[in-house]
């Protein structure tokens, strides 16, 4: 393998991905090249500052943290909300019409007698009636024999 | 199937089965690496911590679409990648300070990030700047190296994850490689010296 050739693959070397003739290939040809052992050597700093050290500490803190934010959070209802209003009212005005249509058909209708046909059929003038200032014989009006003076 | 995979599809069908405590052991075994992914996606700490959080959540909420079909870490994984690809493009209507902005302003500070004695805050700094350099990069080289190099992910789940095959993984990891490599190499050079 020639320099440019090498070169290419020192990353690979770097990572453990050649295999085992061109790693001693490529290792022998390091002893003798400054510049291709200058760039593994810089690759290391690099990968020191970057590698898994650079990594924080664990934490339960955000462990907790994360666990509580699972629930959502309630949010507050509104106040009107048409939806809620509609489901509790519904089936209270609907139990409350079934109730008034049961009772109307319950109840017996019972016979109004308005009071002008009641004073008509008791009068003995039949059904004439005439207008008089004077004040009406209330005993006459309900079948109590005239006073005789 | 690996041993991981098939404890994982025994704690999902746990979960389905209305185990929600079930879900705090997949939080447990993966968080430690989305938050690290999202940390170092987003650049901010508490803006990583928030996008894991939601990863986790939409994980759960898509729960019952999981039949299994590929490993619920690669599933997870491509949750993670795509979330951090929305919040990046949301933040990217603000203007972000650009590398060469930064070289500009810090002059010689930020390379002597790179090359000075190699002490614990100097060696913090370091890796400040190679990860400013990483975000700089294209999100899919910035996307494949993280995986890679953080994740330690191997090439198949890499071709899983970003949908693509094994010899565009090879490609494009080679490319992502190179590139930042090449935005890095003036310090990594006079480290060196």
């Amino acid at each position: 393998m020639d320099h440019k050739t090498i070169q290419d693959k020192l990353f690979l070397l770097a990572d453990g991905e050649l295999p085992e003739n061109e790693r001693q290939a490529i290792v022998s040809h390091l002893d003798d090249c400054g510049e291709c052992a200058g760039l593994i050597l810089q690759w290391r700093k690099v990968q020191e500052t970057l590698g898994p050290a650079s990594l924080p500490e664990p934490s339960e803190v955000f462990v907790f943290t994360v666990l509580d934010r699972l629930e959502p959070r309630r949010r507050p209802e509104p106040i009107l909300n048409p939806r809620r209003l509609a489901a509790w009212l519904l089936p209270r005005l609907s139990l409350g019409l079934t109730a008034l249509l049961i009772s109307l058909m319950l109840i017996r209708p019972q016979v109004v007698i308005a009071t002008e046909s009641l004073l008509l059929a008791r009068s003995p003038e039949g059904d004439s009636w005439e207008f008089s200032p004077e004040s009406p014989d209330v005993g006459l009006l309900f079948g109590q024999p005239r006073d005789t003076p | 199937m690996t041993e991981s995979s098939a404890d994982d599809t025994l704690t999902i069908q746990r979960v389905h089965a209305g185990e929600k405590d079930a879900f705090a052991t997949l939080v447990r075994k993966y968080e430690v690496r989305v938050r690290g992914y999202c940390m170092t996606t987003l650049r901010d700490a508490a803006l990583g911590e928030d996008a894991a959080q939601e990863i986790f959540l939409k994980a759960y909420q898509g729960l019952k679409a999981f039949h299994g079909d590929s490993a619920f870490s690669s599933w997870l994984y491509r949750i993670t990648v795509n979330h951090c690809r929305d919040v990046l493009r949301k933040a990217s209507r603000r203007k972000s300070e650009s590398w060469d902005a930064m070289l500009e302003r810090e002059g010689e500070t930020a390379e002597a990030r790179l090359t000075g004695s190699a002490d614990a805050s100097e060696r913090f700094e370091h890796a400040e700047t190679l990860r400013r350099v990483l975000a700089e990069l294209p999100e899919s080289h910035r996307e494949i190296l993280l995986l890679r190099e953080s994740q330690g992910l191997n090439y198949e789940e890499l071709a899983s994850i970003l949908g693509c095959s094994l010899d565009a993984v090879k490609s494009r990891l080679k490319r992502a490689r190179q590139e930042i490599l090449s935005r890095s190499r003036h310090f990594l050079l006079q480290e060196d010296v």
